[in-house]
C-alpha cells in the first residue's frame, strides 16, 4: 500500500502543489522552483530534524541520509513527521522570494516544522 | 524471548507517549529493564564448576551479564562457600579445597547487547510476562522525562516513576520469598 509522502518525488510534488508552482515549460526544468532547490530544502529539513529530534534517526544509528534525485527513492522519516518536513521545504523554498508577506509565511512554515517535531502543534 | 509480551509493553507505552518513535522506545526499554534487573536481582543463574589448585575461576553466564555475586555453595550439602567477585566474572575463593570439589556459583544478571532481532533485550520470558506492567510504567516514566519531546510530561514521570519504583520493591520481595505467597524471606542458616 502506498504511503503518504514516501519518496523524494512525493515531497517535491506536494511542495509544488502548496507553492502553486505549475509547469510553465520555460526556463530550467519548467518550474519556478527547480528540482534541485526543493531537493536541497528536503535535505536541509532532514538535517534540522536530526538536530531537533535525534531519536528519529536511531534506526540508522544517528546517520543522516541525503537525497540526490527526485525519483522513487524512499525518504526515511517516521510517518508522524513527514508533514513537518514538507512544511520546512515549502518555507525554505519561499525564502528566496523578496516580498514581505512571503518572508513572514516562510518563517511561520519553518517554525511550524520545529513545533510539529516537538509536539507543540 | 516473548515477542508478544514485548509488543504489548511497547503498544501500552506508546499509547501514553504521543509522537514517540519505536526505535527510541526500544532504546529506553533496554534502560528500564537493565535498571529493574540490577535493583531486584530477580534474574539469577546457577553455574557449576569444579575446583582445582587455583583460587580464581572465570564465570560466564549463558545469557546476559553479571551484576553481582549472590552466593557460592556446595550442591551436595548446601553449605555456603566464602568467595568474592571484585572483578565481575572472576570468582575468587577464600579457601581452595585440597581436592577437586564441585561448587555452584549463583550470580545475578542483567541484559546486555546485542539485543534480539526485534530490538528487544534478551532475557527470560517469565520475567517479561510477570512484570509487564512494571516495565510499561518504567518506560513511560523514562520517555516522559526526555526534554522537548511531544510526550514530555512531568506528571507522567512522577506517576509512572512511583509505580515503577513500587514494582521494583515488590519484585525484590518476590525474589526473596522465591515467589511463594506469605513465605518468610529469612530462614535458618544451613550451619545452625
Amino acid at each position: 500500500m502506498a504511503e503518504i509522502l514516501e519518496t523524494t518525488q512525493d515531497y517535491v510534488t506536494e511542495a509544488r502543489r502548496l507553492l502553486q508552482d505549475e509547469y510553465s515549460g520555460t526556463g530550467g526544468d519548467g518550474y519556478r522552483y527547480p528540482d534541485e532547490d526543493l531537493l536541497a530544502a528536503l535535505n536541509i529539513a532532514i538535517s534540522r530534524a536530526r538536530q531537533v529530534r535525534g531519536d528519529l534517526f536511531l534506526a540508522s544509528d544517528g546517520a543522516v541520509t541525503y537525497y540526490i534525485n527526485v525519483d522513487t527513492t524512499v525518504v526515511d522519516i517516521d510517518i508522524q513527521y513527514r508533514h513537518a518536513v514538507l512544511m520546512f521545504m515549502v518555507g525554505h523554498a519561499q525564502l528566496r522570494d523578496e516580498e514581505e508577506t512571503t518572508d513572514a509565511r516562510s518563517a511561520a512554515l519553518m517554525n511550524n516544522f520545529v513545533l510539529q517535531l516537538r509536539g507543540e502543534l | 524471548m516473548s515477542a508478544a509480551d514485548f509488543t504489548r509493553i511497547l503498544n501500552n507505552a506508546m499509547v501514553h507517549l504521543p509522537g514517540s518513535v519505536e526505535s527510541a522506545v526500544k532504546l529506553e526499554l533496554f534502560n528500564v529493564m537493565d535498571q529493574f534487573f540490577k535493583e531486584t536481582d530477580i534474574w539469577k543463574e546457577q553455574i557449576e564448576f569444579t575446583t582445582d589448585a587455583d583460587d580464581t575461576y572465570e564465570v560466564t553466564p549463558t545469557l546476559g551479564t553479571i551484576v553481582r555475586l549472590v552466593r557460592v555453595f556446595d550442591p551436595d550439602t548446601e553449605v555456603p562457600v566464602t568467595a568474592s567477585m571484585e572483578v565481575l566474572g572472576d570468582l575468587v575463593l577464600k579457601t581452595v579445597p585440597s581436592n577437586a570439589t564441585d561448587y555452584v556459583v549463583e550470580v545475578s544478571l542483567t541484559c546486555v547487547d546485542p539485543v534480539t532481532v526485534g530490538g528487544f533485550p534478551d532475557c527470560p520470558d517469565w520475567i517479561v510476562t510477570r512484570y509487564r506492567e512494571a516495565f510499561t510504567d518504567g518506560l513511560i516514566a523514562k520517555m516522559a522525562a526526555q526534554q522537548k519531546k511531544p510526550y514530555t510530561d512531568a506528571g507522567k514521570v512522577n506517576l509512572h516513576g512511583r509505580l515503577f519504583r513500587k514494582a521494583i520493591a515488590g519484585a525484590r520481595a518476590d525474589t526473596e520469598r522465591k515467589n511463594v505467597r506469605s513465605a518468610q524471606a529469612w530462614r535458618f542458616p544451613s550451619f545452625a
